[in-house]
């Protein structure tokens, strides 16, 4: 099997990070990032995803592929009219392959990966007939619940295609939402803080979000509840420090992508249904990874 | 002397003491402030629904309204709604009740005051903003001791009594 380089590896991990970090928790609004719509005092909301996430090796003759399969089951519980909670725990299939003199190699893992609790707080609510302003700070924690260990036939997974980072990572954030009966738009910003662990240290990363819905069906709103159907567009722009090793920055690493997805939603009393893909529309990334190619979502949300 | 005295303020309490009855806020409407989605109306009724005497809830999403139905032989602790839909996370607009019961007169303390009464409820209303007209009538009503239906909108107060400015006064037995 050809050798996997270092650098290749980190860019793998860096991706990846990414697409963890996708695994919006929430509320109807947003598919790949969080709301600030309240969650009731003592109600509860699942939210189960799937998403598959596909990159492709455009630069080198190893042809490189990496595939991920994830499936985030996202719970929420409103503390207070005003305080939420999170949690995303995150079950991983990951498969990198290479071409080899030999035919196509592969190397990956799958199971349980990193646990993340968030809390969030209302600290604005404008609220008025049929619509609403809300302004949220929220504070988390990626927790090292996935393996950070794992071995193969070659020996132990380098880093990047472990489960879990094995580090603690402290993130926070600012969402800002306004509602409509007709629309929705949201906006967020958040940092995480990415610690080391296992001698290698994934680079910080920041994202704006920004997500609009608008109502196509039904076109006139009739008596009672009726269920909604939205067009959704978000926009995610994230940007990620250079990850390191040994304390030392890795070159092949880090970078900006813009990500635009289309999806369509459909919101009832007591659940939501929803898909979106998740296209690149620019990236700038240091040193030569491979290029995301789509990410699909789609996913369910139930108030219990 | 003192006979006499005693006789007047017998009298004066009869004719303007207390008129006891029975009075329940059997439906109350509330505008819910903020609530723009389906997924967001299931709260809203939940915790509505777990209002003491609340039998159904229906939300109207374009009217941003919820509707409260009394359960049988129970009555609306309509003072709890606000509370009830802040908890959801939304903001309680105006309340438009329909309650049914006798009125009381008071008048031996400060400004005279008429109460939609409920002789075992929690809820007492007081009536507000009465025009010369319906004041004029209610108080016939209440020489009566009428059983009446009051349809009007719902004024809250911290540590006052529930406010009830009438639109609507129907009587019940005249009917």
């Amino acid at each position: 099997m050809n050798k996997i380089s270092p650098g290749f590896l980190v860019e793998i991990g860096r991706i990846f990070l990414v697409l963890l970090t996708m695994a919006a928790p929430g509320l109807a609004a947003p598919i790949t990032f969080n709301t600030a719509l309240p969650v009731t005092q003592g109600q509860g909301i699942f939210r189960f995803q799937a998403k598959h996430f596909a990159f492709v090796d455009g630069a080198t003759p190893a042809d490189r592929d990496l595939s991920v399969e994830a499936l985030p089951l996202v719970g929420v519980w409103g503390a207070t009219p005003k305080l939420a909670f999170f949690g995303v725990v995150p079950w991983l299939d990951k498969e990198l392959t290479v071409s080899t003199p030999s035919g196509r190699r592969s190397r990956g893992d799958s199971g349980l990966g990193d646990v993340t609790i968030l809390a969030r707080y209302t600290g604005i609510q404008r609220d008025s007939p049929a619509g609403t302003l809300r302004v949220a700070p929220f504070f988390g924690l990626e927790l090292p619940t996935g393996e950070d260990d794992a071995r193969d036939a070659l020996g132990r997974l380098p880093q990047p295609l472990q489960l879990g980072s094995g580090s603690w990572d402290p993130l926070a954030g600012l969402v800002v939402t306004r509602q409509t009966l007709d629309w929705q738009a949201d906006a967020a910003i958040s940092y995480q803080a990415n610690t080391e662990a296992n001698d290698f240290e994934f680079g910080d990363e920041a994202r704006l979000d920004l997500s609009v819905q608008r109502r196509i069906w039904p076109r006139d709103l009739g008596p009672g509840v009726p269920a909604f159907l939205y067009l959704v567009l978000d926009s995610n722009l994230i940007w990620q420090q250079r990850n390191e090793v040994a304390g030392r920055d890795v070159a092949d690493s880090g970078g900006t992508t813009w990500f635009l997805a289309p999806g369509i939603q459909y919101v009832s009393r007591r659940f939501v249904v929803e898909g979106a893909v998740q296209l690149p529309v620019a990236q700038d990334l240091r040193g030569d990874p491979l290029e995301s190619d789509w990410i699909a979502t789609v996913s369910t949300r139930f108030n219990f | 002397m003192q006979r006499i005295v005693l006789f007047i303020g017998v009298l004066a309490f009869l004719v303007l003491g207390p008129v006891a009855g029975q009075a329940q806020v059997i439906q109350a409407t509330v505008s819910v402030e903020g609530m723009s989605c389906p997924f967001c109306a299931f709260g809203v009724e939940k915790k509505l629904r777990n209002v003491p005497g609340v039998g159904s809830v229906e939300v109207d999403m374009a009217q941003g309204t919820a509707t409260l139905k009394a359960a049988d032989e129970r009555f609306i602790a309509v003072d709890q709604v606000p509370e009830a839909v802040r908890r959801a996370g939304f903001t309680s607009g105006t309340i438009e009740v329909v309650a049914e019961g006798t009125l009381r007169i008071e008048e031996d303390e400060g400004p005279r005051r008429v109460l939609l009464v409920a002789q075992d409820a929690e809820t007492t209303l007081l009536l507000v903003n009465l025009s010369d007209a319906e004041a004029e009538r209610v108080a016939t009503l209440a020489e009566r001791g009428a059983t009446l239906r009051m349809t009007g909108e719902l004024h809250l107060h911290a540590d006052e009594l529930p406010g009830l400015e009438p639109d609507e006064i129907e009587d019940l037995e005249s009917a």
